[in-house]
């Protein structure tokens, strides 16, 4: 992507509660979704985003801007290991929220095709319920009371693969 | 409903170790059905080069070589620098199988034996990891077991090796004094000692099939009461004679029988079972975390020599339910 001729230019995101929020182009090319429509020209001055709450845009606004601003791996070989390990304590702090908002972040940043942040949010996730026993997970999850197993296939699954339950 | 969709809830568990996938079946059925799905368990069962694992166990091995050597010197003082090349080109060949095998990533990383996969259409791929993780926490040796690996025999200590050439040097003599003059029974000495050193270095082989060895294979009387799949006692015979030099003297046509033995209680319950070779002591099985086996008695140990390269597995084959 060229950001010379571009670096001026702004983007307006319009969240689901009509909030709105002017970021440069070059964040909001992180997303490859934005990144499509502006190529496309599909996209007009404000681009709504009618899923996504002000909170979770504002985090990913953030998230996006930091990445923005650090040196991208391609773009130069040798990058600064300070700017790398900047990077890598912005997203373990990035990453310390509440797991709501974690969904909800993981979900927008699917929605607005940001791999980085999917990765980052996976991995929490993968983080948080690695360990944890069938009833800590379902806790973190919040898992529907409906979707659970019936005790029966839950004590076939148990069965069959016990060498992970002992 | 779940909150995400099947691709994110993939990446998840992909971050996840084989484990906590596990537990993750028991969460809901959509986790359920990413869970066990084969995508997921494929990727545990991805291939990865053992060259380091194999490495490091000759090296390890050459290492206890060398340190064996410097005790038995006294015995033997021809030979240690054949045992030296010998173990060397062992590492070699460990190193060459290692590059062109394969293994299951997580599973398989650093074990000794990869359990036999059923072929069975159908099958799923989480069934096939939970089946080999069951058979590899088997404590029950199988003859499949003896007979796909490779053996490697250590005695205890330098001192009962010691002992056991006297002892079997005095049983030869009372036999073989009345037939033979002094000097051919020093001969048979020397050769018998020879084959006992040598065995120590390159360990017996159980072998299944092959032209050259010849297995007579005879099932005693099922002593168990009810049960078909276990026999209380097994004795597999196999000809000793292909395993020592044709020219050998004293092995040459000798007729070696191994049993596992294990039996019922009077409750059902299965007695702690041993394998016996000739009329040895007998020895006690452990399985090492690395799936791997150790026959041992007091005098002596057999240990399985890694060979997870071997394709489709080893063992007996897996049962499905």
């Amino acid at each position: 992507m060229s950001t010379s001729s571009s670096s001026s230019k702004k983007i307006v995101l319009k969240s689901a509660d009509n909030e709105t929020f002017e970021i440069d182009e070059i964040v909001a090319l992180e997303s490859q979704a934005i990144k499509n429509m502006i190529e496309d020209e599909c996209a007009d001055n404000v681009i709504p985003l009618g899923n996504i709450d002000s909170k979770t845009l504002s985090k990913i606004i953030e998230y996006c801007k930091k990445h923005a601003e650090s040196p991208k791996k391609d773009d130069n070989a040798d990058i600064d290991e300070k700017a790398v390990e900047d990077l890598k304590s912005f997203d373990a702090e990035f990453a310390k929220v509440d797991m709501p908002l974690i969904q909800d972040i993981l979900m927008a940043a699917n929605f607005l095709n940001i791999d980085n942040l999917i990765g980052l949010m996976c991995r929490t996730i993968a983080d948080r319920i690695k360990g944890k026993t069938p009833e800590e997970i379902r806790k973190i999850l919040n898992i529907n009371k409906n979707d659970l197993l019936s005790p029966e296939q839950e004590a076939k699954a148990r069965e069959e693969n016990s060498w992970a339950f002992d | 409903m779940d909150v995400f969709g099947y691709d994110i809830m993939l990446m998840i568990l992909s971050h996840l170790d084989a484990r906590s996938v596990a537990t993750t079946l028991l969460v809901s059925i959509g986790w359920r059905s990413v869970a066990s799905s084969d995508t997921i368990w494929s990727k545990k069962v991805i291939t990865t080069t053992p060259l380091k694992v194999v490495v490091k166990w000759y090296a390890k091995k050459l290492i206890v070589t060398l340190r064996s050597r410097m005790t038995l010197t006294p015995i033997i003082t021809n030979l240690p620098l054949f045992w030296l090349l010998s173990c060397f080109c062992m590492m070699i060949f460990g190193a060459i199988a290692g590059v062109s095998v394969r293994l299951c990533e997580e599973l398989w990383t650093g074990k000794a034996h990869l359990p036999r996969l059923p072929r069975v259409e159908g099958l799923s791929k989480l069934s096939v990891f939970s089946l080999s993780v069951k058979d590899g926490k088997r404590n029950r040796i199988m003859k499949e077991d003896l007979w796909d690996h490779t053996w490697e025999f250590h005695f205890k200590k330098a001192r009962t090796l010691q002992l056991i050439v006297l002892l079997s040097m005095l049983c030869r003599c009372y036999i073989v004094t009345s037939r033979i003059q002094l000097s051919q029974l020093m001969h048979v000495k020397f050769l018998y000692l020879f084959h006992l050193l040598r065995m120590g270095r390159f360990g017996l082989c159980f072998k299944s099939s092959g032209s050259n060895v010849q297995i007579k294979e005879k099932l005693k009387g099922n002593l168990s009461n009810g049960s078909n799949r276990l026999n209380s006692s097994e004795v597999f015979f196999f000809d000793g004679s292909q395993t020592a030099d044709p020219g050998d003297k004293v092995w040459g046509g000798h007729e070696s029988c191994y049993s596992i033995v294990t039996s019922f209680t009077a409750d059902g319950k299965m007695r702690k079972h041993y394998v016996r070779i000739n009329r040895w002591p007998q020895m006690s099985i452990c399985r090492r975390p690395d799936y791997g086996w150790e026959m041992s008695n007091f005098l002596y140990s057999y240990s399985s020599v890694p060979d997870a390269y071997k394709k489709g597995g080893t063992g007996p084959c897996l049962h499905v339910l």
